[in-house]
């Protein structure tokens, strides 16, 4: 029965002899398609490129872009000469890889379970529900957060005490924070992640599941063989790219349900909000955009090496 | 399908037609005699009366320095955001709002603005006269003037606002109050007998104790302050000195006795408890007018006790100026037009109060009365656009309102570094790490936490981030600044 | 055998309506916050129904009807046109992408990628859309800069491979050029995807605020999301002026803690009427046998 599954879903390769010539033909066609979007990138993402020029130099906005003198790798040296610049790189990096895991995994499991939901009306609701989170901007958010969580009033507090255990001061204890900002980012996100993945989980060829049934499949065993072997693609695609993001982090996540609260620093400062204060202390142009490039640039690592592994695992679905 | 991209180019190559169409129609210099355009930059919410008062404005500008203006609003949280963003690129605007929305310091490091002083002298003696020697002194900056100070409340004095009504219930005696820690007896008396109040307020900051004579010189930056008339500019960090210490020490003690908000450590604002009047005791600025200030806008009474004398620092000159913007391609006539603003109170007052009749109506007592809703009202915000002395009294507005403020700022003691900008260049490096070592302990400070745990920590993780380096340049720019002095 | 079943659903639906709960309760929250008195949610804190009913937020927000309807105007105009055009033109990248024997796929999918890596900051894209193209203060402003998202490129470009090579060989053979077999076969059996894509657009145009912060002046072209920012960032600065200040002069008067709360209503509930417009996309796409035949 397995071997009959992965023989199904294995990819059929365009070998058929006489539509190899007409392939060639077709190339004009698909470059003609590739215009526009290629046009409207070079226009707004890479003429702007030039910018990346004032990382290396002391921008005045009387002399502009060009006319302002280079200052070699000064605008770098503040996030590099900072005592806090190894504990932020890694609180940036450890929480971002913990949303990336977790968010990934929780989407998933919505969007399967969503999918054996037989009800199209309660598929519906479900779904609108579980997307309610994603409208409410952090600072919302950070308000009710404090309702549960602050050291006064706060439902938390109230209930340890009404079961008689110590209350805990949660805005200057920082233990507990990587799971609370974990778990706000699943909620607020799975939603509309899972969105994504029920969508892939419709192009599934249902000739697939009739089959696995004949076999006297189980749900468990469709779901490991069928199911995810199909979302595979989208799921490496998705990890990529977040992953090339992983040097940043949602400034409104750490700044706003923190409070930007300073005892919490060891474990929330990120490099973006780090950047925020320094910005807000002596910012010019130059630093940020310096810190925009290393962005890029550890991003553009971290994806070459995902890239890679990708490829070992499913030689179709790496990103390029 | 063929149908379905000639639609798809269609819809852009009419999208590029519109926005061309759309971009037109910038303004660039024009010949003598005629009028020339300006443009001008203010924070503020738009209002919707605006074509018929820039009627009346632009009348008066043809007639008087043959010119009209374009005055643009942008909302005050998006100012500075905006204006950055107009400066770096090098846009080509006359005249701009500067200061608490539109940092000066910040903006003429940047080389946003164009350099004022020959301008003034040559071309707007009456402006030159109609501001004080002191403010022209105190925004100097890269050894020339960029920027207008626009006169309002500048002497700030520090003090305590206590509610009135308690105050009259207790039958307290506000004239003994000298000092901070002569509040004690009337909040012991609220914490005792209004059980539905907070006793005091506390805003986390180097100025959370008001007895604090000092002048901060890097404000927001660092707590590193030189002391109110110290003429040695010996730079001091204010979290060292015996009145913070002593602060602290007290801020504490009141905070065990429940005279603070038991959340002061997680708390992010408070308006609403300040509205609502939760609190006994604010501390604030003081100045003439504060009084009516907040009956007018939380309508309760307060009592204002002085407890630092009226100084004049230099950061508040700064708060509130206007400038002409780098690469403006009529300097001239926007000095004529910020020189007239200032000077001309008819102008001034149509522009902040819009025309008699319709927006704001004359009362027997000569004072105005702002009609509501008539689509131009900026009150109490005169200073956005020129020296708030020439604006008309407002309805409950003491007679004497600007004489006093003037007189307040003239008489003022001044402070000893007007004029002074730190340039943080040389310890830039070191910002930050202060900045998060700062907030790591702000809210500490504020006798949430007793000092005596975390004092010494504070200090030494201060020392790391480079406190010592900056307090050290600090100090050398401004030996130096006293030599030229 | 059908007993477990229904088992299994009624377990599943259990699942949900407690996983919902978790999701709605904090939305009902900020929903009984918005209708409640300032003060009894000073005195008292959050409640899931409103002490006194009281539509002051809302009033507060709503201050100026015009402006606000102007916006959710504009705003719907920008994020169903950018919706529609950019899911069009996505398709336009995504599509060839996907086809193992373009020439330079690796080349162009590395071209679009990098930009997601790299900008050179809003200064030069504020020179580029202000001073060469036009386009400050225009209602375009939100459309064109947006139309390439190219992380939705690539979700599109994943899910057109993994449609079987059959159909496309198959339409090949019958003399299809490509335009025909993106359009006709591709686009249409795509359509859960397509439908989820255009509704990330939407949203995140919904949700467009900087654009506005930045290009526009004239009042009636601003989005409803900078509109209410501008709420929130009064409140912001009168949180941190002191009595007497400058700043304190140029705050309203504001019901802070339920505006807050108003405004997310404001700006979620007609988003979350729109959604079940998408999900009817939801549907099983067309299988390998329909389009053979």
């Amino acid at each position: 029965m397995r071997l009959n599954i992965a023989e199904k879903t294995a990819r059929v390769k365009p070998t058929h002899p006489s539509t190899r010539g007409a392939l060639h033909k077709n190339q004009l066609q698909l470059y003609t398609l590739l215009a526009v979007p290629i046009l409207l990138v070079f226009v707004f993402c890479y003429l702007p490129m030039v910018g990346i020029i004032i990382a290396f130099k002391d921008y005045r906005y009387n002399t502009g872009i060009f006319g302002s003198k280079w200052c070699g790798l000064k605008n770098f040296e503040f996030f590099f000469r900072s005592d806090d610049f190894l504990k932020i790189t890694w609180n940036t990096l450890y929480l971002n890889f913990l949303f990336i895991a977790f968010g990934i995994f929780f989407a998933l499991v919505v969007a399967i379970l969503l999918y054996d939901v037989k009800k199209r009306a309660a598929v519906k609701t479900f779904q609108t529900v579980l997307i309610t989170p994603y409208f409410l901007s952090w600072v919302v958010v950070s308000y009710m957060v404090y309702g549960f969580l602050s050291p006064q009033n706060g439902l938390l507090n109230s209930v340890l005490q009404s079961l008689g255990m110590e209350t805990y001061d949660w805005y200057s204890k920082p233990d507990a924070w990587p799971v609370i900002l974990v778990v706000l980012s699943i909620w607020k996100n799975v939603g509309m992640d899972s969105v994504l993945y029920y969508a892939a989980l419709m192009s599934i060829d249902d000739s697939l599941f009739e089959a696995a049934d004949l076999d006297g499949a189980g749900r468990l065993q469709k779901i490991l063989h069928i199911t995810i072997p199909s979302l595979v693609p989208i799921i490496i695609i998705t990890a990529i790219l977040k992953i090339g993001n992983i040097f940043r982090a949602d400034f409104g996540l750490f700044y706003q349900i923190t409070r930007d609260s300073g005892a919490l620093y060891d474990v929330t400062d990120v490099i973006d909000t780090y950047i925020f204060r320094t910005m807000r202390t002596v910012g010019n142009m130059g630093m940020s955009t310096a810190v925009g490039f290393l962005q890029g640039i550890v991003g553009m690592v971290m994806v070459i090496l995902t890239n890679k592994l990708s490829k070992r695992i499913d030689p179709d679905a790496g990103l390029f | 399908m063929k149908k379905k991209t000639r639609v798809l180019i269609g819809a852009l190559a009419m999208a590029l037609a519109a926005t061309s169409l759309a971009g037109c129609g910038n303004g660039g210099e024009t010949k003598d005699g005629e009028i020339t355009s300006l443009t001008w930059y203010a924070p503020g919410d738009a209002q919707s009366d605006q074509a018929a008062v820039m009627e009346k404005v632009n009348e008066q500008l043809a007639e008087k320095i043959g010119a009209k203006v374009d005055l643009i609003f942008v909302d005050v949280g998006a100012f500075e955001e905006r204006m950055r963003m107009k400066m770096a690129a090098g846009e080509a605007f006359d005249v701009s709002f500067v200061g608490y929305c539109n940092p000066y310091d910040a903006v003429v490091k940047n080389g946003g603005l164009y350099p004022l002083e020959k301008l003034i002298d040559e071309d707007a003696p009456k402006l030159k006269e109609s501001v004080p020697d002191y403010l022209w002194q105190a925004v100097r900056a890269d050894d020339d003037i960029f920027a207008v100070p626009n006169e309002q409340t500048m002497a700030a004095c520090r003090g305590a606002f206590l509610k009135k009504d308690l105050v009259e219930k207790y039958h307290f005696d506000t004239s003994k109050i000298k000092g901070m820690d002569d509040l004690e007896e009337f909040l012991a008396l609220v914490k005792q007998n209004d059980s539905d109040l907070y006793p005091l307020q506390v805003k986390a900051g180097p100025w959370m104790w008001a007895d604090m004579e000092y002048e901060e010189i890097t404000s927001g930056l660092t707590d590193l302050a030189i002391r109110i008339g110290d003429d040695s500019l010996q730079v001091v960090d204010i979290y060292e000195t015996p009145e913070y210490q002593h602060g602290l020490k007290k801020l504490r003690e009141w905070f065990e006795k429940g005279y603070i908000r038991p959340d002061i450590a997680s708390m992010t604002g408070d308006t609403t408890e300040v509205s609502a009047g939760k609190y006994a005791v604010t501390l604030g600025t003081t100045k003439p007018g504060a009084e009516a200030e907040i009956f007018n806008r939380y309508g309760y009474e307060v009592e204002m006790v002085e407890i630092i004398p009226p100084y004049l620092k230099t950061e508040a000159t700064k708060a509130t100026m206007t400038g002409i913007g780098a690469k403006s391609k009529n300097p001239k006539k926007a000095i004529e037009l910020i020189e007239l603003v200032n000077t001309d109170k008819e102008f001034y007052n149509t522009i902040c109060f819009g025309i008699e009749g319709k927006h704001y109506e004359k009362q027997q007592d000569g004072k105005a009365k702002i009609i509501a809703n008539s689509g131009w009202d900026n009150g109490s915000g005169a200073w956005k656009f020129g020296n708030q002395f020439n604006a008309i009294l407002l309805d409950g507005q003491q007679d004497d309102l600007w004489e006093a403020t003037k007189k307040q700022n003239d008489d003022a003691a001044k402070s000893l570094v007007l004029g002074f900008t730190f340039d943080t260049d040389p310890v830039v490096n070191y910002m930050s790490q202060i900045a998060t070592v700062t907030q790591k302990y702000k809210v500490r400070n504020t006798g949430a936490e007793d000092p005596a745990n975390y004092w010494d920590t504070y200090l030494a993780e201060l020392k790391t981030a480079g406190r010592d380096e900056v307090k050290a340049e600090l100090q050398r720019q401004l030996d130096e600044f006293k030599k030229n002095r | 055998m059908k007993k477990t079943k229904n088992l299994s659903q009624i377990v599943l639906i259990a699942i949900f309506v407690l996983l919902c709960v978790v999701f709605l309760v904090p939305f009902l929250l900020v929903l009984s916050v918005s209708f409640s008195n300032e003060i009894d949610v000073m005195n008292y804190g959050y409640s899931m129904i409103p002490k006194h009913f009281d539509t002051a937020a809302y009033r507060y927000v709503f201050k100026n009807a015009k402006t606000v309807l102007d916006a959710y105007a504009v705003t719907f105009g920008f994020s169903s046109l950018t919706m529609v055009l950019s899911v069009l033109v996505m398709a336009m990248a995504a599509y060839p992408l996907s086809r193992s024997y373009l020439r330079g796929r690796k080349g162009i999918s590395f071209y679009f990628y990098f930009t997601m890596l790299f900008s050179g900051g809003m200064v030069p894209s504020y020179i580029l859309i202000t001073q060469y193209l036009h386009l400050g203060n225009s209602f375009w402003v939100y459309v064109l800069p947006s139309l390439v998202n190219v992380w939705y490129v690539f979700m599109m470009r994943t899910f057109f491979s993994g449609t079987p090579e059959e159909i496309y060989e198959s339409a090949l053979i019958d003399g299809a050029n490509e335009y025909t077999i993106l359009f006709r076969i591709v686009l249409p059996i795509s359509k859960p995807v397509i439908a989820t894509i255009a509704l990330f657009m939407f949203l995140a145009k919904w949700n467009d605020w900087m654009t506005a912060l930045l290009y526009i002046d004239n009042q009636r072209l601003v989005s409803l999301q900078y509109l209410l920012q501008r709420i929130l960032k009064n409140i912001e600065l009168l949180q941190n002026m002191q009595v007497g200040s400058i700043e304190s002069q140029a705050a309203a008067d504001i019901p802070a803690e339920t505006v807050r709360m108003a405004m997310a209503i404001v700006v979620a509930g007609p988003a979350l009427i729109v959604f079940p417009f998408f999900q009817k996309y939801f549907v099983k796409g067309l299988t390998v046998g329909s389009v053979k035949g």
